[in-house]
């Protein structure tokens, strides 16, 4: 007790020291005229420091001094301090910055109560590779209703819904969700209530629950937002409650703005309640308290047979219900949500946290060279003052403290780059159709990353130098260098530079990758081409205004000033979408067990200029009635027909009962990527819209036109507003759509660049003080060679012969280590790199090339001063 | 005659029970009082009296006020803390002992 007021009191000591220190002069004072005896007793500051000395503060206020010494010293040398905090913000900053986003896309546990508690089901069919998160609407009532593993399950489905009615569309992310869901998560509303599973049945009124977020933006906050209708895709719903801030849903980079009970999806355009196809829900469940994973899944399994007899699709032949049945159901830990950013980010997300380490390193390096030189220059004043009595301990103190002020300014700064470099790289991963958020607060365990990180960045680049500085005998401390100094210094250029040829090969090699990937043969043109993607109409026409909206629309799109050719298109390449099936000849011969297919207008192969390599493309003449046609790309005729008569052959769908008779082939087209651009050239059908049943509903209209996009968006809209006030739509361009699928591969590509470019320029900057340092210390003795009469060659070849030795050790040892981990990490790259191999040897030599180059230029500036230098003047300054 | 230093470590249990007979003192009137009370023997010099001070402020066995002396200036009164009581007894007890221990082996013959 007495201890803790004693440190109370020595802590007031300290914040008011000030005061402290006054009232003590001004009682010494009294003291001193009241013994009435002028002659000065002693040393008054010595008196005064005395009495101070007993606040216990006497450390603090030599570390205050080590600090200002430190800082006058950094002053001193203002271009190396400024090198050296740059490199120090953009490595911890960099560091940071990743961390925080691998954290809050990979690592973070979902904001829920007790999250290791929660459960995801997934299910695999005997064809799949991998399981599937997805479920139909009748098989999650079958497990809702049966399974015994789980204290609460709820389903949930993202969704984006449409908050505009007509014209361009406001789109928000938003999910359906069974009645469990917030119960189940142990959600607490904001305000007014979240719905439970009384609001969850067949029929139910349409409520909603809106996200904190929009109930500011859309509502400012107001408590009247409850109870208002909110129009969603063109159904009215009611808003009943808001979300807290801090839940953002299941998915981690999504933020749901709305939540609607799982039974009002009734009411959306297609009913997908019975639909025993439609594989669109997501389960998760909580386990009962002390089950394990694999108690619940045996539960499960036991289940499954029941729920999947019950729930076999009707339409479905002898072999694809085999297949169904056979799905078997299995668990995995749902803590962290499901997130499509993750699947996506991944492993670039581990690359680079691994690439802005070493490039950390090499920034630490770097600082570590700089506070050897500092340390070297400073040999006589350690000296003497070792001799004067200091404290070896104090001393290192006093070198450690200016490392540490380098790396608290680094890491402060840091923090600061950090939370910019979080928030660019938010908005990239974001996009018109899917905004990003991730919470990248700045919470204790970034904080202490950030501090941890710092701490370790001063102890490596000052703990060596202080050590290695001190350690100087008394007598020989004025005088040479010792070898072994400068050997340091050395090694760190040399770690620098294979560190940096690693970064270098990896920039390389994700950067040709990107190239090769961007630059792939797509099959089609999609520079100029603008794209309007139409959504459901709000007042469900029939089918044949449908199809007569539709035409109307194409037509007056293709009518607008600057359009050269207009198409619709039931999808879009690149869109993700997919409609795939079996392919067999007429005869039934030969097949496909898997081509995509795609329903286009007339207009669709010459908008998007995929070549016609022999035939006719579609016309308007190819209508319902008409004998229905199709057109295969290269590969499908080539598989179908490989007697090469695919033109005038007959091609069916066996599994399509709608498909009343085969196709007559009326062309061949060049192979087109379909759904990504990663994968190999699908074979292809493609078939008239005139031609198909409704529900292959064109959902996209290709314009090509040279015009600006933002320009050809005034129009569109404009068009719309006159002709069809009603319809629902977004715009972009092809080109920025395929951009968007390539989001990992660009992150990696420009990041690891960016970060190789750093490592390089760090470590010329390394290499040039070590050089400059060289042939400062040898200005004599170059002085003198040139004296006696060696040529400035000489000199030079001198100068640098002991760094060109560096660099070829460094480069060799980089070169060795870029080739064993990407012979190590083969099969991990092989996922992020197209049409390059890991150990592409050009890459590696590139690098090499490259690094040796800026290396020998920033060797041989200094060398070249050096031996440019008036031989008298070095001789004349000793 | 030169007055004497006062034996290291006694100065803090000279300044309690000085403080200890209830009349609060400021710095000047400690000293004086120790050097009265010695009869002109002990000295308190003000290197040694205010880093004690201090000292003992930080311990909490004192505590001072500000106020005003006889002729009007501001001082720093100290005066005993529950605490500085029993540390006046605990130091008090000590130094009997040790003083007694002391003198029993001087006396020895």
């Amino acid at each position: 007790m007495s201890w803790l007021g004693e440190q109370v009191r020595r802590a007031g000591m300290l914040i008011r020291r000030n005061r402290w220190r006054q009232e003590l002069e001004e009682e010494m004072q009294l003291h001193a005229e009241l013994r009435g005896n002028t002659k000065k007793f002693g040393n008054e500051l010595q008196l005064r420091e005395r009495s101070q000395d007993m606040w216990g503060w006497r450390w603090l206020e030599s570390l205050g001094q080590d600090i200002r010494h430190g800082l006058r010293l950094l002053a001193r040398t203002p271009t190396a301090t400024a090198l050296a905090l740059i490199s120090l913000t953009l490595g911890i900053g960099a560091n940071t910055a990743l961390f925080s986003l691998t954290d809050a896309v990979l690592l973070r546990s979902l904001p829920v109560a007790h999250p290791e508690q929660l459960a995801q089901l997934y299910n695999r069919s005997p064809l799949a590779r991998r399981s599937s998160p997805v479920f139909t609407n009748p098989m999650w009532e079958q497990i809702r209703d049966r399974q015994r593993a789980f204290t609460d399950i709820f389903a949930w489905s993202a969704q984006q819904f449409n908050l505009n009615e007509g014209g361009v569309e406001e789109r928000v992310s938003a999910a359906y969700a069974s009645g469990a869901y917030f119960t189940t998560l142990g959600i607490t509303p904001e305000r007014g209530r979240l719905f439970g599973p009384q609001d969850d049945y067949r029929g139910c009124p349409q409520v909603a629950d809106i996200s904190d977020a929009l109930w500011r933006s859309q509502y400012a906050a107001s408590p009247a937002a409850l109870g208002s209708v909110l129009n969603l895709s063109g159904e009215p719903f009611t808003i009943i409650g808001v979300v807290p801030a801090e839940f953002y849903g299941m998915e981690p980079g999504t933020r749901f703005e709305v939540t609607v009970p799982l039974c009002t999806q009734a009411r959306s355009v297609e009913n997908m309640l019975d639909d025993r196809e439609a594989w669109w829900l997501n389960i998760a469940g909580r386990l009962a308290p002390g089950g394990t994973l694999a108690s619940a899944q045996a539960q499960l399994r036991a289940l499954g047979p029941t729920m999947m007899a019950a729930t076999v699709p009707p339409d479905y032949n002898a072999n694809e219900k085999q297949n169904y049945l056979a799905r078997v159901v299995s668990l995995e830990p749902g803590g962290n949500g499901l997130s499509n950013l993750r699947r996506r980010y991944d492993l670039p997300l581990q690359v680079l946290l691994g690439v802005a380490a070493l490039v950390l390193l090499v920034a630490c390096a770097n600082l570590a060279g700089l506070m050897l030189a500092r340390a070297a220059a400073r040999r006589q004043e350690i000296a003497v003052r070792l001799s004067l009595g200091a404290s070896r301990v104090r001393l290192i103190r006093q070198l450690l403290t200016e490392s540490l002020l380098l790396a608290v300014g680094g890491g402060g700064l840091g923090a600061v780059f950090a939370a910019w470099a979080c928030r660019s790289v938010q908005s990239f991963l974001s996009s018109n159709a899917a905004a990003v958020h991730l919470d990248l607060s700045l919470d204790g365990r970034m904080l202490a990353f950030v501090i941890g990180l710092t701490l370790l960045t001063a102890l490596l680049t000052g703990l060596a130098p202080a050590l290695r500085a001190t350690r100087v005998s008394l007598a020989a401390g004025a005088r040479q260098e010792t070898a072994p100094a400068r050997a340091g210094s050395r090694w760190v250029v040399g770690v620098q530079l294979a560190i940096s040829l690693l970064l270098l090969t990896g920039a390389g090699m994700f950067l040709r990758s990107f190239v090769n990937l961007a630059g792939v043969p797509k099959g089609f043109d999609p520079v100029h081409v603008f794209l309007v993607n139409l959504s459901q109409f709000a007042n469900r026409p029939t089918d044949a205004a449908l199809a007569a909206g539709h035409a109307r629309n194409l037509a007056f799109l293709q009518a607008l000033p600057g359009v050269e050719s207009a198409s619709e298109s039931f999808i879009v390449p690149g869109s993700g979408l997919q409609w795939d099936n079996t392919l067999t000849t007429g005869s039934g011969k030969t097949a496909i067990p898997d081509a995509y297919l795609n329903a286009i207008s007339p207009g669709y192969f010459s908008t998007l200029r995929t070549p016609l390599l022999s035939g006719r493309a579609f016309r308007d003449g190819d209508r319902a009635g008409a004998e229905p046609v199709m057109i295969l790309n290269e590969t499908a005729a080539r598989q179908l027909f490989p007697q090469g008569h695919a033109l005038g052959g007959t091609v069916h769908q066996p599994s399509n009962s709608m498909e009343a008779t085969p196709s007559r082939v009326v062309g061949i087209v060049a192979d087109a990527k379909y759904t990504t651009l990663r994968a190999a050239d699908p074979p292809a059908g493609y078939y008239p819209l005139a031609q198909l049943p409704h529900q292959f509903t064109p959902t996209a209209y290709e314009l090509r036109s040279v015009l600006p996009e933002t320009a050809l968006t005034s129009e569109v809209r404009g068009a719309f507003a006159r002709n069809a006030p009603d319809a629902s739509f977004t715009t972009g361009t092809l080109e920025n759509r395929l951009a968007g699928s390539l989001k990992p591969e660009r992150l990696l590509a420009w990041l690891s660049a960016l970060f190789g470019g750093l490592a390089l320029l760090l470590s010329a900057i390394g290499l040039y003080g070590a050089a400059a340092y060289e042939a400062n210390r040898r200005r004599r003795e170059f002085g003198i060679r040139m004296a006696l009469g060696a040529r400035p060659a000489t000199i030079l070849t001198l100068a640098v012969r002991e760094l060109a030795a560096v660099l070829s050790v460094g480069a060799t040892a980089g070169m060795l280590a870029a080739w064993l981990s990407a012979r190590s990490l083969q099969a991990t790259l092989g996922q992020l790199l197209f049409e390059l191999a890991p150990t592409d040897l050009v890459n590696l030599t590139s690098a090499a090339v490259v690094l040796a180059g800026i290396a020998l230029l920033a060797a041989l500036i200094p060398a070249h001063r050096a031996a440019r230098a008036d031989p008298m003047l070095a001789l004349r300054e000793e | 005659m030169r007055p004497d230093e006062i034996p290291p470590g006694s100065l803090a249990l000279l300044i309690l029970r000085t403080l200890a007979r209830g009349q609060p003192m400021h710095g000047f009137e400690i000293a004086n009082a120790i050097h009265t009370l010695s009869q002109d023997v002990l000295q308190v010099e003000e290197g040694s009296l205010y880093p004690a001070l201090q000292r003992m402020l930080l311990k909490g066995w004192i505590v001072g006020e500000w106020g005003a002396t006889a002729e009007n200036r501001r001082a720093r009164y100290y005066r005993l803390t529950a605490a500085g009581r029993r540390q006046l007894a605990a130091e008090r007890a000590q130094f009997d002992r040790v003083m007694g221990a002391i003198v029993r082996v001087l006396e020895a013959v």
